[in-house]
């Protein structure tokens, strides 16, 4: 479980250190019987199941049990330090700098605050079309930004309406969580996978908007219509209130006037330079998606030239090192596994099981992947079947990889970040616990339906 | 005096008829309490009296003498020198001089409770104890009529009164003195935390059940909620533009606008140790004290700690 260690007591830890290392040791001694004989096959196995069961078990020392594994990678000689820095993924790292930061200025331009004042102060607003704007926006919002702005600020709205209508806010999260999953599998913008796929794949921003998006948007839907039969009490509750509201002639907030319209345009110059990357690409004779990694660290560069006195505050406060740090380290690992060979051993072994045939390949992929996704950081998921994916070389199995990785996150309260981050606001503000049952119950319905709806039109 | 904690002695055992002084001169608040002091250490050897009554004249207890009822004043001591809890009573049928307001002839009783330091449950189960006895104006009446110490020993006595098991929270509550009405607006609040200068008032409803607290935390946050605190620049919001709506319709807006209900709550009958626990809890400094969902008291964190750690 991907809870907080801190309260954890000292008999918590030694289980769960006893069972971490245990896994550990299995897959260890399982790679054995899979076909891996080499001791630095089955050390990178070993760490890499070692990181897995972290992010599952010590949630708060992911960061420092993968550090942990890295001394030993290298220690033991299994991979060396050049090889670790060319595994560190340091492109994505750098575009996930520049997004962050680009993101951070945005927020203090106020355009975020413009939007949620759009969302309050709209007339005739009811119930189902509060729910209807929230999912399009948390999954709109997921695309252009990221999944964690994307629900840290939806949720303000969320707070800001409930609060407001002594609602209570529950249902309103899991439906902005949702949506903010689904809708960043639309975009290599929206979740790490996505630019990790896009670059790996060699797939462009409009490679995304041509086959990502549309399936995201027509899953978005399928789930919209989940959402609204799901949770029609609390739907018509709040349509109820807002007429009462209304009739008091109260608005659901304060509104300020905000010169939005720099932040706009930053924004909309920056995902016209990303969607574009692969065009300038091609007229400049530059490598592939070079472009879409300096995009956002040249916007951002000007932005902190012209915000100068908050350019620490946004590379110190709004980019998310300790996530980054993580993501280095396991890209690290993963490449551990490439580099000794690992990988095209389980490509091999899979493709003896499932053959190659790519409508069994696929659902495989995608299932496997969001089942995984649901209970480990789904870039711990991606991570490891990359390069199986890449060996087996068919090229829906990254589409598989994408949607299983983002919609796996719905299916329990600790699938993604953006999860995560939820409960935390939800149990910071309100004092409030979802339960693992109050979200799966909803959340493998509606993890089910999209994967579906996902993998059917992969392979149409 | 280390009791079990189902142990309750009789208040009478606290003390013997030798600490009983019957006062007929006239003597002022200070001489008494130094008279009782002197009497509990020839009894007990409560420690340097002299240190103990300088610091006391130079504490605030000095002028705050805790008023057990319309007759009786009494000064509890926490001394690290003792492990027992004792009382010194001395009655003045003439009246006392307390230097206070009253007038000589209202007060008739001194009392001098003296706890060890490190156990603030004994001085106010013994507080307690004597409250319960003092109040009842006939046995204060017996007292009085008494012309020995032995007559005032068995008078006390004879009520058999035990010093209670625990402190309760209505024990320790002082009186909620500005509340709202369910039906007051949010105008009427804002009003409330000027003139009372409290920015956390309960709301109750017609019956006087609790339904919540109005604070100007919650008023702050609906006028400044989360996404305009986003904002690096704060020029749009320069001349208090957030507030203008609230303004505009405070007198017709309900007080469930910036009412909470997620306050700290205790019992009347609950342990008082409960309110520390409340206040922790939901990190506030002060919880309600209810009896039933009928709002009673209130316990102030202040006064909390007062009482335990101080008084």
């Amino acid at each position: 479980m991907q809870e907080s260690n801190h309260k954890l007591s000292l008999k918590q830890v030694l289980l769960r250190s006893l069972i971490m290392i245990t896994i550990s040791t299995i897959v260890g001694l399982i790679s054995l019987t899979a076909g891996l004989h080499e001791n630095k096959q089955i050390l990178a196995t070993s760490i890499f199941a070692l990181v897995i069961s972290a992010t599952l078990l010590f949630w708060n020392f992911r960061l420092a049990i993968a550090f942990i594994g890295i001394a030993i990678i290298l220690a033991g000689n299994v991979i060396s330090l050049e090889q670790l820095i060319s595994s560190a993924e340091l492109d994505i790292i750098l575009f996930l700098v520049g997004m962050m930061t680009l993101i951070g200025v945005l927020k203090d331009l106020g355009l975020f605050t413009w939007i949620i004042q759009q969302i309050i102060s709209m007339k005739r607003m009811t119930g189902h079309l509060f729910i209807i704007v929230v999912t399009l926006m948390s999954a709109l919002m997921a695309c252009l930004v990221d999944e964690v702005t994307s629900i840290v600020f939806m949720l303000a709205l969320v707070f800001q309406v409930c609060d407001t209508l002594k609602v209570n806010p529950t249902p309103f999260v899991i439906i902005s969580v949702v949506g903010t999953n689904i809708g960043s599998s639309g975009t290599m913008l929206g979740n790490p996978i996505g630019v990790l796929i896009g670059t790996k794949a060699g797939l462009s921003f409009m490679s995304f908007m041509i086959t990502a998006f549309p399936i995201m948007l027509i899953s978005l839907l399928g789930a919209l219509t989940v959402i609204l039969i799901w949770y029609k009490k609390d739907i018509n509750l709040l349509t109820d209130r807002l007429i009462a509201r209304r009739k008091m002639q109260l608005g659901l907030g304060p509104l300020i006037k905000i010169s939005y319209q720099k932040s706009l345009i930053i924004l909309i110059v920056a995902i016209l330079l990303i969607s574009l990357h692969h065009v300038f690409e091609q007229r400049l004779g530059i490598a592939k998606n070079t472009l879409l990694i300096v995009a956002p660290l040249a916007i951002s560069g000007i932005l902190m030239i012209w915000k100068n006195e908050r350019a620490r505050h946004y590379i110190e406060s709004e980019v998310e090192w300790w996530t980054l740090l993580f993501f280095m380290m396991l890209f690290a690992v993963a490449g551990s596994l490439e580099k000794t060979g690992v990988t095209q051993q389980i490509a091999e072994n899979f493709v003896d099981t499932f053959g190659t045939n790519p409508v069994i390949l696929t659902p495989v992929v995608l299932f496997i992947t969001a089942a995984g996704s649901a209970f480990v950081d789904n870039i711990v998921f991606v991570a490891a079947f990359i390069p199986v994916v890449k060996e087996i070389g068919e090229p829906s199995l990254w589409w598989a990889l994408l949607f299983g990785g983002c919609f796996g996150g719905n299916i329990t309260l600790i699938g993604s970040t953006a999860n995560i981050v939820a409960i935390g606001m939800i149990e910071k503000r309100y004092r409030k616990h979802i339960t693992f049952k109050e979200w799966f119950k909803f959340g493998i319905v509606i993890g089910i339906i999209t994967c579906i709806i996902a993998c059917i039109l992969i392979l149409i | 005096m280390s009791i079990d904690e189902s142990y309750c002695p009789k208040l009478s055992t606290l003390f013997t008829p030798e600490n009983i002084e019957i006062i007929e001169e006239n003597r002022n608040i200070d001489d008494i309490t130094l008279k009782l002091l002197k009497n509990l250490a020839v009894s007990y050897g409560i420690g340097n009296v002299s240190n103990i009554f300088e610091s006391f004249c130079n504490s605030q207890l000095h002028n705050n003498p805790i008023r057990i009822s319309n007759h009786t004043l009494a000064f509890s001591f926490r001394l690290g020198t003792i492990t027992r809890v004792q009382l010194a009573i001395a009655v003045s049928a003439n009246g006392i001089d307390t230097g206070l307001k009253e007038k000589r002839s209202d007060i008739h009783v001194l009392i001098v409770i003296a706890a060890p330091k490190n156990r603030p449950d004994l001085s106010l189960k013994a507080e307690m104890a004597v409250r319960a006895v003092f109040n009842n104006k006939a046995i204060l009446n017996s007292i009085l009529s008494c012309n020995n110490k032995l007559c005032i020993w068995r008078a006390i006595a004879d009520i058999n009164e035990l010093l209670p098991q625990f402190i309760k929270a209505g024990d320790i509550m002082t009186e909620a003195l500005h509340v709202l009405n369910e039906t007051n607006t949010l105008f009427d609040a804002v009003n409330l935390f000027i003139s009372s200068k409290q920015l956390h008032i309960p709301v109750v409803d017609v019956e006087n059940e609790l339904i919540g607290e109005v604070n100007a935390n919650e008023l702050m946050k609906v006028c400044l909620p989360r996404y305009i605190l986003w904002l690096d620049d704060i020029k749009p919001i320069v001349n208090f533009e957030p507030f203008y709506n609230m303004l505009e319709h405070e007198e017709n807006t309900w007080l469930t606008e910036i009412m909470t209900h997620d306050i700290a709550m205790v019992q009347y009958e609950d342990y008082a140790m409960q309110a520390g626990i409340a206040m922790v809890k939901k990190d506030v400094q002060y919880a309600y004290v209810l009896n039933n969902r009928k709002l009673v008291g209130i316990i102030t964190m202040e006064h909390f700690l007062n009482k335990i750690l101080r008084k």
